[in-house]
């Protein structure tokens, strides 16, 4: 995109950077991933749970992690669902369509090297998971057990699922559990917490979690029980992202503004406000 | 007793009689792009340009309460002798709608053009302690961090502000139990106090930046001891007039987010926006892009936004805080209670707006209060 | 992102996916043309939507029609005869997307005053032959007899919103107004408070914005033309109006306009609490 009056310093949270689809790759029902890469310039780095800003045009902005490697430089992949009028727009783009987006920004994942780790994911919060498990993929040696628990409410509901091969393959203990059993299906059944409940976790297991928050507190709640220090857990927050920058407000949850402070959050310190309801 | 000063312990003082007031404000018409100050429209004192000295408002005092607001005359032709009317700085630092881009879109190519920063330079006269202080807790929220708001700063820059201390506070008024007040304290260029005797208004001013020293050193004369020394006991007196009050511990109501006054105070909340957009500290904005009907460009405004508002909190269309007492409650907790968290320091600056103009009369400090009282046990 | 988002996915006709002009209708039912006249008053935008769009009904503006189906009908007017009943329902079936333009539309508008009423006695009042009125006793709002993609608010509508959601709609975006009050607006805009300044009893703490609070930047209070906003708290303002000396009476009569009904039935539903 070119801009027609070149500001002093680039700010790209503030300047929106163009990018071409490069691919759409069609996922679960209502849910896409769509792979880009800027017109100008290189992909931007950016660490597992970083967010961008993608603009629809004419529309808006919605906040949308980026699903794909930090490894990964010659684009970005983005999995969005179809919820509302901007995702809606996004999901419908095809090849070759220009949208921009403003970021990545945000708190990352602590991936630090050692110990174990236990990734759980309810729904589509994989999503800002994925860009984790492939860096745990590519640095399998640096952790110990890795462990991903992944919950849907149905077999059909499971994103990602066309990847679970791969991922076993490289050493992680890929469990999907569904809400109901179904025909022909084999895997876990049951709730996420549940399923974590039955494991068992070495004193130096980090936990990352993301779904929706009833989801995030009983499973850290679960962890706990299971012996995992609250410290170690790791959640992951959404909430009505606009800006980016924090200042416009509406991210807030209680002392913290999820776009600027987030969207990572050390479990023990917005355990209260995930609790509080509307807070 | 206290004696304020200017910038750096300046301890000149000025006088100004009415000559002098119209060449101050003659020499900041040319100095400046434009100049603000409080005039009358619909019976209200607001902060509005002036093309002319003559046009601010003059023999205006007000009588403010919970949700009444009443401006009469005077036989006294003062010009600052009522407390603040509905507009602060904000709506003119951080204004009600602000352009953002336009991305224009031609053979599926996008092309963006930010909107240029506002650089007019703005001369404003008449802003009190409680919206200097505002002004900074605005500032802070708008420009700290790595990505500060360029169109903020820009118009921040442009300012001259002539204070002036508050000798008769309104009854909403509680600065003083913020810690401000009812002396300019900080961030002006000029500061006034007025004085009205014998059918005549003159002002004892001090500078609080070289460049207030100097407009005043061209437009006024030092001023004599005694009259220095009546203008400090006329802003002395003010702050023993206040009533109203916000305890030190106000920010604890974090702590009570099931206490029944929220429920009990959404009976009466409107949940209409009227004490966010009056508040001289809510930032709040939404971004709103609109195509042309051509479905060439997009245009991005940023406008005032309110956590009143059912769509203030919502993700991918379902809103979060649905009920009033959630809003109600975030408003407050927020303002008075995580401002710490985010921005370290509390968000009301005791201005008394959101009381004065709230359509029902929904007091913070009578909320506060209440909410600061140990529940009644259910028998 | 705005409320209402998460409703069943639009049927986005072919054109508009394609980015080819859709075709419009207008249709009027039980109305003044207020609506359908501010359309004509889009003035420098009227040339840039009849650019856009294929105008295939439209009463006010020509005589000439053609057949369905329509990709986009804006409706007019209030649903109070049994043959209006049949007809919005072959509209409905007509039409891909159906945006309801005025209070008549979206809350059955002043006539809905006789709703609760005798409406026999009435027409015996007025009409000589009151044999040949074959009418329903209420008037209603479009969407209690089909299903509305998008709700245009107001007496009459606001000629940018229309533009701004007819704009939208081409580029593939249903746009829902805001619901916040009109108080919103009238600070934005600067207006002075009248309810505050001069006890004005004004509806715009629970009336919906989009007007840019028209009447209070003409020092009158608001009377509530663009109907609701979310959560109206309409005992909340009935107990400011009785503080500031105007009765129940006055009040009901205050709330009893342009959307007579929808106040009284948000009242009912008691406002703060969903």
């Amino acid at each position: 995109m070119t801009v027609a009056t070149a500001p002093e310093s680039f700010d790209p949270m503030i300047t929106p950077v163009e990018h071409v689809v490069t691919d759409v790759i069609p996922e679960i029902p209502d849910v896409v991933t769509l792979r880009m890469v800027p017109t100008t310039g290189d992909v931007a780095p950016f660490l597992p749970a970083q967010v961008s800003m993608v603009g629809a045009f004419g529309i808006g902005e919605a906040a949308i992690s980026i699903s794909s490697s930090p490894s990964e430089r010659a684009y970005h992949e983005y999995t969005i669902r179809h919820a509302g009028a901007i995702t809606s727009a996004l999901t419908h783009l095809r090849r070759g369509d220009r949208l921009w987006t403003r970021g990545p920004f945000g708190r990352p994942w602590d991936l630090h090297p050692g110990g174990d780790l236990v990734i759980a994911a309810g729904g589509i919060g994989v999503a800002p998971l994925r860009s984790a498990i492939l860096h745990t993929v590519e640095h399998r040696d640096l952790f110990g057990a890795v462990v991903l628990v992944v919950g849907a409410r149905t077999s059909h509901d499971l994103l990602y699922r066309r990847e679970y091969e791969a991922w076993r393959d490289a050493g992680i203990d890929v469990i999907a559990t569904i809400d109901h059993d179904e025909a022909g299906w084999s895997g876990a059944v049951g709730f996420v917490p549940t399923v974590i409940g039955d494991l068992e976790f070495g004193a130096d297991t980090r936990a990352l979690i993301c779904g929706p928050d009833i989801m995030m507190r009983r499973t850290a709640d679960a962890l706990v029980a299971a012996g995992v220090d609250p410290d170690r857990i790791q959640v992951t927050l959404e909430r009505n992202m606009q800006c980016g920058t924090g200042r416009c407000g509406h991210c807030q949850l209680g002392g913290m503004l999820v776009c600027r402070d987030g969207p990572v959050a050390d479990y023990p310190s917005v355990a209260r406000a995930l609790s509080i309801e509307e807070w | 007793m206290h004696h304020p000063t200017g910038a750096d312990g300046d301890t000149r003082r000025w006088h100004l009689d009415h000559i002098a007031w119209d060449r101050l404000v003659r020499q900041l018409m040319t100095d400046v792009d434009e100049v603000i100050g409080p005039v009358m429209r619909s019976g209200v004192v607001r902060l509005r340009r002036l093309t002319d000295v003559g046009d601010l408002a003059i023999g205006v005092v007000d009588a403010q309460d919970a949700g009444s607001y009443r401006a009469t005359g005077s036989s006294m032709p003062t010009r600052f002798d009522h407390g603040p009317g509905p507009d602060s700085l904000k709506a003119i630092v951080h204004p009600a709608e602000t352009p953002v881009w336009t991305i224009r879109r031609r053979d599926g190519e996008l092309r963006v053009e930010p909107a240029p920063p506002d650089t007019t330079t703005r001369a404003v006269i008449g802003v009190r302690d409680c919206d200097l202080r505002a002004l900074q807790v605005l500032e802070r929220t708008q420009t700290s961090g790595p990505h500060p708001d360029a169109s903020f700063a820009a118009r921040r820059d442009g300012f001259v502000i002539v204070a002036v201390d508050c000798t008769r506070p309104a009854a909403t008024c509680f600065c003083t139990s913020t810690g401000g007040g009812p002396a300019a304290s900080t961030g002006f260029d000029i500061a006034l106090t007025e004085l009205a005797d014998d059918a005549d208004v003159h002002y004892v001013a001090r500078a609080g930046s070289a460049r207030g020293a100097e407009l005043l050193d061209l437009v006024a004369n030092r001023a004599d001891p005694a009259v220095v020394a009546r203008a400090d006991i006329a802003v002395a007196s003010a702050a023993d007039v206040m009533v109203r009050t916000l305890p030190d511990h106000a920010r604890t109501i974090v702590d009570v987010p099931d206490h029944a006054r929220w429920a009990e105070v959404a009976e009466r909340c409107l949940a209409c926006g009227n004490c966010t957009a009056v508040c001289p500290t809510c930032f709040c904005t939404d971004l709103v892009d609109e195509v042309s009907l051509d479905g060439e460009t997009s245009t991005r405004r940023r406008t005032w936004d309110t956590c009143f508002s059912e769509q203030y909190s919502a993700l991918g269309g379902e809103p979060y805080r649905r009920s009033t007492a959630s809003r109600y409650r975030q408003w407050l907790t927020h303002k008075l209670g995580t401002w710490w968290d985010q921005f370290d320091e509390s968000g009301c600056v005791g201005c008394g707006r959101c009381i004065t103009w709230c359509p029902v009369g929904i007091d913070l400090t009578d909320e506060v209060a209440a909410l600061l009282q140990p529940e009644a046990v259910a028998p | 992102m705005r409320i209402g988002d998460r409703r069943p996915a639009i049927d986005w006709p072919t054109a508009i996916e394609q980015g080819a002009p859709p075709t419009l209708a207008v249709w009027k039912f039980a109305s003044c043309d207020g609506c359908q006249l501010t359309i004509l008053d889009c003035e420098d935008q009227l040339l840039a939507i009849a650019d856009r769009v294929r105008i295939a009904y439209f009463p006010e503006a020509t005589s000439g029609s053609v057949d369905g189906p329509y990709d986009i009908s804006l409706v007019e007017g209030s649903i109070t005869t049994p043959g209006d009943r049949e007809r919005i329902a072959e509209i409905r079936q007509a039409s891909r997307l159906l945006v309801t333009i005025g209070a008549c539309a979206t809350a059955g508008g002043i006539q809905a005053l006789r709703n609760g009423a005798d409406i026999e006695e009435f027409t015996s009042i007025v009409y000589a032959q009151p044999s040949y009125i074959d009418v329903l006793a209420d008037s209603t709002p479009i969407s209690d007899h089909v299903t509305v993609d998008l709700e245009l608010r107001g007496c009459p509508i606001d000629p940018g919103q229309l533009v701004g959601v007819l704009a939208a709609l081409l580029n593939r975006h249903l746009v829902r107004p805001p619901t916040t009050s009109v108080c919103v607006e009238c600070k934005a805009t600067g207006a002075a408070c009248v309810l505050v300044a001069s006890a004005t009893p004004c509806l715009g703490p629970i009336t919906q914005g989009g007007c840019g609070a028209l009447c209070p930047g003409f020092d009158r209070g608001c009377y509530g033309c663009f109907g609701p906003k979310e959560h109206p708290n309409v005992t909340g303002l009935r107990r400011q109006f009785a503080a500031i000396g105007v009765d129940d009476d006055a009040t009901d009569r205050l709330l009893s306009t342009f959307n007579v009904a929808a106040f009284a039935d948000a009242e009912q539903a008691g406002g703060s609490e969903p």
